[in-house]
């Protein structure tokens, strides 16, 4: 084999220098361990073949690469590195560490450098690893002595399931109040603090007072400022259209850059996949997930699922994924949030990028490569990359038209003109790419925010951090049920909510943090939205008052200006809302949508719906997650259906 | 270019922009016409006859705190505006390659156009159309060059303005809707995809007029629309004395000027964009078209005027040669040159008195009278 003797070659060259001949030991123990395990007949020659070449083409070790490939069991693989290195392997299910030897403070080592103290035989610590390396060499000096310790074997599995169970509550603990701990004035645990609600009440209380002095005067400043709010959200919305709609915002990862990437070089990348009770699309996930353009080798993928979801779990297992696909089972506790899961999750994570895909998520394959180079071309302070999401079910009715319209809008060019504008980004659900370090520095996500993705980009923002947008799409599937839209919108909207009531607590240090133009972004992006929605059905009544009765009595309302004004937004900025929703159309080349969205103005009624429904959950159930069931499309049925009768 | 440069341009072209606003407001204060003009805009319904811009300037300057005479304020006003655009016309030209030298001498030469300096000054209905067409052109070129979607949105934003322009421009919308739907070449193949292209271009012309609709109320909109539209295209073809007028003017300001055009089209150049170019002659020629068929109420020197700011604008965005720009600047010159002939033709009393009429029958003297 061509390939095997260039390994070889390379790992007899490697030892002359003293810092590489380890990792050339290593390299000849595994690809020894592939040898045993083709003489057992667990590995065909032809798989070692192509897996070697992999592993010179990506730069990774021979055991990653035949794992990740799903070539070999893990435990297999490393139980025969055991026997070529002369050590003992270790099933930690079957022989569990001695818990006295586990520490809290070094939990994060043992996840590192995959290693986790086992026994303790004649005053030595055996300390069971997937490799032995500097690295763990290093540490286990530190921590034992330079005697004080040797080495067993075990399998990535094994560290993993062992760091589950013993760091179960202490992860869970965290990944609940980690966020708060850090910044508490940054949580959403508290809707309102204390100071909120008296500033609240204080406003409340002169608005009243002032309705019955002057109810006239009173009134017709709200109108004023209702209608200054339409217009400048409005304005605010043609310029991010305008800006976004031109090419030339877009991020565009080309095939040069992308040519320019080299497979060696390419770094771990974590993927998370949070589910719960979606057992039914994971084959899909699976093909999508395999179809990533990706070293599977260095492609760690966390299947994030509830302790109890036994169901998805099982079926997760069935389906025998590779040995890097692993399920991280999250403990209950409240919240029953998605942001909590994943943030348990990334305890686990070991990737230099870490992105989140949902269930039934279709990402284009090259996104993660795309990822990848935008952050290499970015800088340091580029600290998310966020890919575009659309839909594969747009023409299934006239729901899923609308909301692909309105995400064509959303990512093709709202996020674009934010992005080049230079203001901070609210992060859509999933498809954002982040630079690991940094999602913990911030302490990854807010468990009680239910839309914790935009409050994230808010919180990334204030730290300094920038996001970008890329030019690579994630294909979900849209809600065309109108029960489980409204619930999923008004758990949008209520986050929404959320995350405007946190971030305006210290105003004027948001004002520090972002600046100007990102607090104005804040504030039109983040705040006004959901407010306009519960206004625009009194807005709406008005008119059509109005219009049927012709009853001018109460034109006294409207002086000018603020009667010019409101004119203009209703009949020049609500007709060129729907106009920016058919550019968005356009710009995707969706033009069967074009004739679609002339009539949004019925979709935004159901916004309104969803506002109130949000409004009213804010007050009674914060930090509910009204869950959005996946799977209902009859697209996603026929790939099911496709991907069961492939896998017969 | 670096900043540097860049802040030098930009103080050239302001330093250039000054001057050539200072020439004009003077111009305008000299000629005493003012006091006509404002009589003609108190007079005229902008809403009929396409100078409701003159009347909302003058109404926003009317509203002004001040207590400077009205005709200085629209002299100031006026002259500011045709400086800053000519400002930016040079900024553009310099980004195009242009030298400093070329540049003044062009827009030297555009701004000292007796069309341009009359339609400014005196004929405040073409200038609509003249903002009107000068937008047409970049959104036409933009959807060559680029044909994004934003190309698609700005080409759609401009053409209300042909509906605001009045009646003649208007007609010139669905049309221009076609050709921007057809300029992507999957439109000419899908014709969902045309579909959907057409009503992105025409849409913000609909979404006015619905606007406009909703503002004013059906009845009040129809009867207007009535008014307006139904004697502008009633076929009523010009009488011969005043056609020639039309047709002469065209002929000595505009024609010359095809030769670049021709020249541009049938050079090898990948970044040449025709359809812009044939935009700039197509449109004045339309005008004049239709003026001679339809007694459109316009001057003999509106399509020449229009043409000069469609000229401009498409200088503003085109990329042109060494040789092309020479020829483009010494035919600006020559044209001025001619312009003052062609503005004594037009009949108009103002260029009788004051120093305008000095510097026309100066010029008409050097330059052989081409106009009788």
């Amino acid at each position: 084999m061509a390939f095997e003797t260039s390994i070889v070659r390379e790992a007899r060259e490697r030892r002359r220098h003293p810092r590489e001949a380890e990792a050339s030991a290593s390299t000849l123990h595994h690809l020894r361990a592939a040898h045993l395990l083709l003489e057992r007949g667990l590995l065909g020659a032809g798989d070692l073949g192509s897996a070697i070449a992999d592993q010179v083409k990506w730069k990774s070790s021979l055991g990653d690469v035949l794992i990740g490939k799903g070539l070999v069991r893990p435990f297999d693989f490393y139980r025969a590195v055991a026997e070529v290195q002369g050590l003992r392997c270790v099933n930690l299910q079957a022989e569990p560490p001695d818990p006295v030897l586990i520490h809290a403070s070094d939990r994060d080592d043992y996840v590192r450098l995959q290693v986790l103290p086992w026994r303790r035989v004649n005053s030595r610590v055996e300390i069971a690893a997937v490799d032995i390396g500097e690295a763990q060499r290093g540490w286990a000096t530190n921590r034992y002595g330079p005697d004080g310790f040797s080495f067993v074997i075990t399998s990535p599995f094994d560290i993993f399931w062992e760091i589950q169970s013993r760091f179960r509550d202490f992860d869970s603990l965290r990944a609940r109040e980690d966020l708060f701990l850090w910044k508490p004035e940054h949580s959403a645990k508290v809707t309102l603090t204390p100071a909120q609600k008296r500033a609240m009440a204080a406003i409340a209380a002169a608005f009243l007072v002032l309705l019955v002095a002057e109810p006239r005067v009173t009134l017709v400043a709200t109108m004023g400022a209702v209608t200054a709010l339409y217009t400048l959200t409005f304005l605010f919305k043609f310029l991010l259209t305008w800006v976004g709609a031109s090419r030339k915002v877009d991020m565009e990862i080309g095939p040069e850059a992308m040519a320019a990437l080299r497979e060696d070089d390419l770094p771990v990348y974590t993927v998370l996949v949070p589910m719960y009770r979606e057992a039914r699309v994971l084959p899909l996930l699976m093909n999508a997930l395999r179809n990533l353009d990706y070293p599977a080798s260095k492609l760690e993928v966390k299947l994030v699922l509830e302790e109890d979801d036994t169901e998805t779990i099982e079926a997760a297992k069935a389906l025998a994924p590779p040995g890097t696909f692993e399920i991280v089972r999250v403990p209950p506790s409240y919240p029953k949030t998605k942001p909590k899961a994943c943030n348990y999750a990334l305890f686990f994570a070991r990737g230099e990028f870490i992105t989140i895909y949902d269930a039934e998520d279709q990402p284009e394959p090259d996104q993660l490569k795309k990822a990848v180079a935008a952050f290499r071309r970015g800088g340091d302070r580029l600290a998310c990359v966020q890919a575009r999401l659309n839909y594969f079910n747009r023409s299934e009715n006239w729901l899923t038209r609308m909301f692909t319209l309105e995400y064509s809008q959303w990512f093709d060019l709202l996020l674009p003109g934010l992005d080049h504008l230079r203001m901070p980004i609210p992060l859509g659900g999933t498809s954002n790419h982040f630079r690991l370090p940094v999602l913990r520095k911030v302490r990854g996500w807010d468990p009680f925010n239910v839309t914790e993705d935009a409050d994230l980009g808010i919180r990334l923002a204030q730290e300094g951090y920038s996001i970008g947008v890329i030019n690579s799409t994630t294909y979900e599937e849209a809600n065309g049920v109108l029960p489980s839209w409204i619930r999923q919108r008004s758990r949008w909207i209520k986050g929404y909510m959320q995350t405007w009531a946190v971030h305006v607590r210290h105003p004027i240090a948001l004002w520090r943090s972002i600046g100007a133009k990102g607090t104005f972004c804040f504030h039109f992006y983040v705040g006004a939205p959901p407010l306009l929605a519960l206004i625009n059905p009194i807005m709406w009544a008005i008119t059509i008052a109005f219009y049927l009765t012709h009853n001018t009595s109460f034109g006294w309302l409207f002086p000018e200006p603020v009667g010019t004004l409101a004119t203009f937004n209703l009949f020049f900025a609500n007709l060129f809302l729907i106009y920016f929703g058919i550019v968005a159309a356009l710009k995707r080349r969706y033009y069967d949508l074009v004739p679609a969205g002339l009539l949004q103005p019925f979709y935004w009624v159901l916004h309104s719906i969803a506002a109130y429904k949000a409004l009213w959950q804010l007050m009674r159930n914060p930090h509910f997650w009204e869950k959005t069931e996946h799977g209902t499309s009859r697209i996603t049925q026929a790939h099911l259906a496709k991907a069961a009768e492939t896998s017969r | 270019m670096n900043s540097r440069a860049d802040r030098q341009d930009a103080r050239s072209a302001w330093v250039a922009a000054t001057a050539v606003a200072m020439l004009v407001a003077v111009a305008w204060l000299w000629s005493a016409d003012t006091g006509r003009n404002l009589q003609a805009l108190a007079m005229a319904d902008g809403t009929h006859d396409g100078a409701w811009l003159s009347d909302l300037v003058v109404w926003l300057l009317t509203a002004l705190p001040v207590s400077f005479p009205l005709d200085t304020l629209l002299a100031v006003f006026s002259a500011g505006v045709l400086g800053a655009l000519i400002a930016w016309l040079y900024r553009r030209l310099i980004h195009n390659d242009w030298n400093a030298a070329e540049a003044l001498i062009l827009v030297g030469a555009l701004a000292c156009n007796s069309f341009v300096v009359s339609a400014v000054t005196a004929d405040h209905r073409v200038i609509p159309i003249m903002i009107a067409c000068a937008a047409v052109v970049p959104g036409i070129r933009r959807l060559e060059s680029v044909g994004d979607a934003q190309a698609e949105m700005s080409f759609g934003l401009v053409l209300p303005l042909l509906f605001l322009a009045g009646p003649p421009t208007a007609l010139l919308i669905p049309m221009l809707a076609v050709f921007g739907a057809l300029s992507d070449s999957e439109t000419r193949r899908n014709h969902i995809a045309f579909v959907a292209m057409f009503l992105v271009a025409i849409m913000p012309t609909l979404l006015v007029l619905t606007g406009l609709l909703g503002m004013l109320g059906v009845e009040e909109a129809v009867r207007l629309a009535t008014e307006i539209y139904g004697p502008a295209f009633k076929p009523e073809p010009l009488a011969p004395a005043r056609a020639a007028s039309f047709l002469t003017i065209f002929a000595y300001a505009v024609l010359p000027f095809a030769i670049v055009f021709v020249a541009y089209w049938l050079q090898r150049d990948r970044r040449r964009q025709p359809w812009s170019a044939a935009a700039v002659l197509a449109l004045p020629g339309y005008l004049l078209l239709g003026a001679l068929l339809f007694s459109w109420s316009m001057s003999p020197a509106a399509p020449a005027a229009v043409f000069l700011g469609a000229f401009a604008s498409w200088l503003a965005v085109a990329r042109l040669t060494p040789v092309f720009r020479w020829v483009t600047a010494t035919l600006m010159v020559i044209g001025a040159l001619v312009s003052w002939s062609a503005a004594v033709l037009a009949n108009d009393p103002a260029w009788n008195t004051g120093p305008l009429a000095w510097i026309g029958a100066l010029l008409a003297g050097l330059s052989s009278p081409p106009f009788g």
